[in-house]
């Protein structure tokens, strides 16, 4: 029976819970040698990937990262972060990039999402309203 | 000039002050592999099935739709240039469904499945956008099909007549009139107040330009717009194409007008959804079509309708067209469309070679509407012409063996004979159903016993213009009447037997 990449990231977190870190050495060594036995080694990346997200999941947490026009401020960076957290209910977790072509505000990136609140699409989109 | 510069600014800062702003959240994934028109995509997670998607790719953004909504991927057709989408590029979900630019503007375009203009007649400027999957109209919207839609061609129009919200398949083997009984019928609606929609779907280019000449020259491609889906374009938009055209009859059909589609051919577009299907590894069935092919055929043809007042009264008829391998009916694609169907004409390779075009198999072809979508002289002159054609066919088998006949089946051979010839017919050399009501009531009559079999096609030209030039009001008397009786019969033999006063080529009565 083949098994997607999310199964085998779930049934890793399912094994992991209440482990020792000398146990999950073991389990971890054991999980990646079932999954080359298996022929499933080139899923190997993705179920890592998987597994990150589904332990945020059940942590709470969510992995953001945001990209601003200037290096932000520490208030700004606690405004972005608390937005974030009232909209999805969930602690987050925020790292930033820089990039001028936002122009301003910010550029948000978290699970599969695009949270756009940059100066660039408010331009568009005036452009677009007054043209129309 | 300074009220000009104060309305602009004035509008300006209307504009900006009733500006909103808000944060814009977009569902993205990435590209993990791509080939042969479709993509699979990891992320995009509430992506729904259906929905359109854009690849953001180094040459500009590409749409494309999801089909496939699996565990840890989405599998998604490439509506353009596959070439252009790359694995890792990224892909935003638009949250809308298909939908194609519809209008009075379209019509007279040649246009693709996305509503782009390939004929460099300029941009399209549409009214509204139409999706191009839609529920079909409900039981209760509908009402029966009473009104006919008059193709032009004899054998057709008395035969197997087809009404307005009908949907009648054409089915027949390669090259043998299909596309010649669509064109002719979309040029019938001349003058009718019908809108019409020709679907090429997997056709070589050639072919669907020499059918936009051609209506062009006839003056029908100012009713009709024509949607293409080359046999060079991807799978996906010969897929989409016939959804898009009915997407468009059906900007017209809630306007309340009468609509013509057809489709041309159906049995490219199970080909092309087969095609995409098993590259997005769907299970294959019969023939290695998907178990879905069925619900293909049946979603789209259920869009033509007839609707009743309530819902403005419009139509769509709908004349799809089936090739078939051998003249085999009961293959899969076929048997399916068959079964979804109104009726069929069929045509038959032997009729053809034999010289009898159109090549219909009047004993095969059936319209389910029947006579309810005939004009009342017509039903009149033709209730006898499908027990007369399928006699005649008897008749002549039995008649190859040379025996000796009597006179009433020497009779009936000969009138099946003239019947015969009065089918045949040349392809644009349509004929308004006044006229038909003309010859098969002559024929009906015995007016033509007399005229040799090999020339009753000359007889037939002269006499349709002798009815044009000395005819006039028995033909508008027809009109008004919309009914038939003996006075218009009397009337008509009357000009027949001038007519035929002076022909030279009469069978004389044998000399006792």
């Amino acid at each position: 029976m083949r098994l997607s990449v999310r199964q085998y990231a779930q049934t890793l977190l399912d094994l992991c819970s209440g482990k020792t870190r000398a146990e999950l050495e073991v389990l971890i060594d054991g999980f990646l040698a079932l999954v080359r036995q298996r022929g499933d080694w080139k899923k190997a990346p993705a179920i890592a990937d998987c597994f990150s997200q589904l332990f945020d999941g059940q942590a709470g947490q969510v992995k953001a990262s945001a990209t601003f026009a200037v290096p932000p401020s520490a208030a700004d960076r606690k405004k972005i972060a608390d937005y974030l957290a009232r909209r999805l209910g969930r602690k987050i977790i925020l790292t930033e990039t820089v990039c001028p072509e936002v122009v301003a505000g910010a550029l948000i990136r978290y699970e599969d999402k695009i949270l756009d609140m940059s100066a660039r699409r408010v331009i568009a989109d005036l452009r677009a309203a007054i043209s129309s | 000039m300074s009220s000009t510069k104060d309305f602009i600014i004035s509008q300006l800062k209307e504009k900006i002050a009733a500006f909103e702003w808000s944060a814009d959240e977009q569902s993205v994934g990435r590209v993990v592999k791509v080939g042969d028109g479709i993509a699979r995509l990891e992320g995009l997670s509430d992506l729904m099935m259906s929905e359109m998607i854009e690849f953001k790719t180094k040459q500009g953004p590409v749409l494309g739709v999801a089909l496939n909504l699996e565990e840890d991927s989405i599998g998604a057709i490439i509506l353009g240039d596959g070439r252009a989408v790359q694995a890792g590029d990224e892909v935003s979900a638009t949250k809308k469904i298909l939908s194609v630019p519809v209008g009075e503007a379209v019509i007279g375009r040649v246009i693709n499945p996305l509503g782009e203009p390939l004929d460099n007649a300029g941009t399209l400027a549409a009214e509204k956008f139409n999706p191009i999957e839609k529920i079909a109209p409900g039981v209760m919207a509908r009402e029966s099909v009473a009104r006919p839609l008059q193709t032009g061609i004899k054998a057709v129009d008395s035969m197997i007549p087809i009404g307005r919200g009908q949907r009648e398949l054409i089915i027949g083997d390669r090259q043998i009139g299909k596309t010649a009984i669509a064109v002719d019928a979309i040029i019938n609606q001349q003058g009718e107040g019908v809108k019409c929609v020709y679907v090429a779907i997997g056709q070589k280019e050639s072919k669907v330009a020499a059918i936009v000449a051609k209506l062009k020259e006839t003056g029908a491609l100012k009713y009709t717009v024509v949607v293409v889906g080359g046999a060079s374009d991807p799978a996906a938009l010969n897929y989409l194409a016939p959804y898009a055209g009915c997407a468009l009859a059906e900007y017209f059909l809630d306007k309340g007008e009468d609509v013509l589609i057809v489709y041309d051919d159906l049995s490219k577009h199970a080909v092309a959804y087969r095609e995409i299907s098993l590259l997005l590894r769907r299970p294959p069935g019969r023939e290695a079509y998907p178990g879905d092919v069925f619900y293909l055929h049946s979603r789209l043809l259920e869009r033509a309708c007839k609707l009743n007042k309530e819902n403005g009264g419009g139509s769509i008829t709908a004349l799809p067209i089936i090739e078939t391998q051998a003249g085999d009916l009961s293959a899969y694609i076929p048997t399916n469309v068959i079964s979804i169907t109104d009726g069929q004409i069929y045509l038959e390779s032997e009729l053809f070679y034999q010289g009898q075009r159109p090549a219909i198999n009047v004993g095969l072809s059936v319209s389910r509407v029947g006579s309810a979508a005939q004009i009342k002289p017509m039903k009149k002159v033709a209730g006898q012409l499908r027990l007369e054609a399928a006699q005649y066919r008897e008749l002549a088998a039995f008649a190859q063996f040379g025996s000796d006949l009597d006179q009433a089946t020497v009779a009936k051979l000969e009138r099946g004979k003239r019947l015969m010839e009065i089918f045949k017919q040349d392809q644009y050399d349509i004929l308004p159903v006044e006229k038909q009501v003309a010859i098969f009531s002559c024929a009906g009559q015995g007016i033509l016993d007399n005229v040799p079999v090999e020339k009753i096609r000359d007889f037939e030209k002269g006499f349709y213009q002798y009815l044009d030039q000395q005819g006039g009001a028995w033909l508008k008397d027809l009109k008004t009447k919309q009914a038939w009786d003996d006075n218009l019969a009397a009337g008509l033999k009357k000009i027949a037997e001038e007519y035929k006063s002076t022909l030279d080529y009469l069978i004389l009565p044998a000399k006792k």
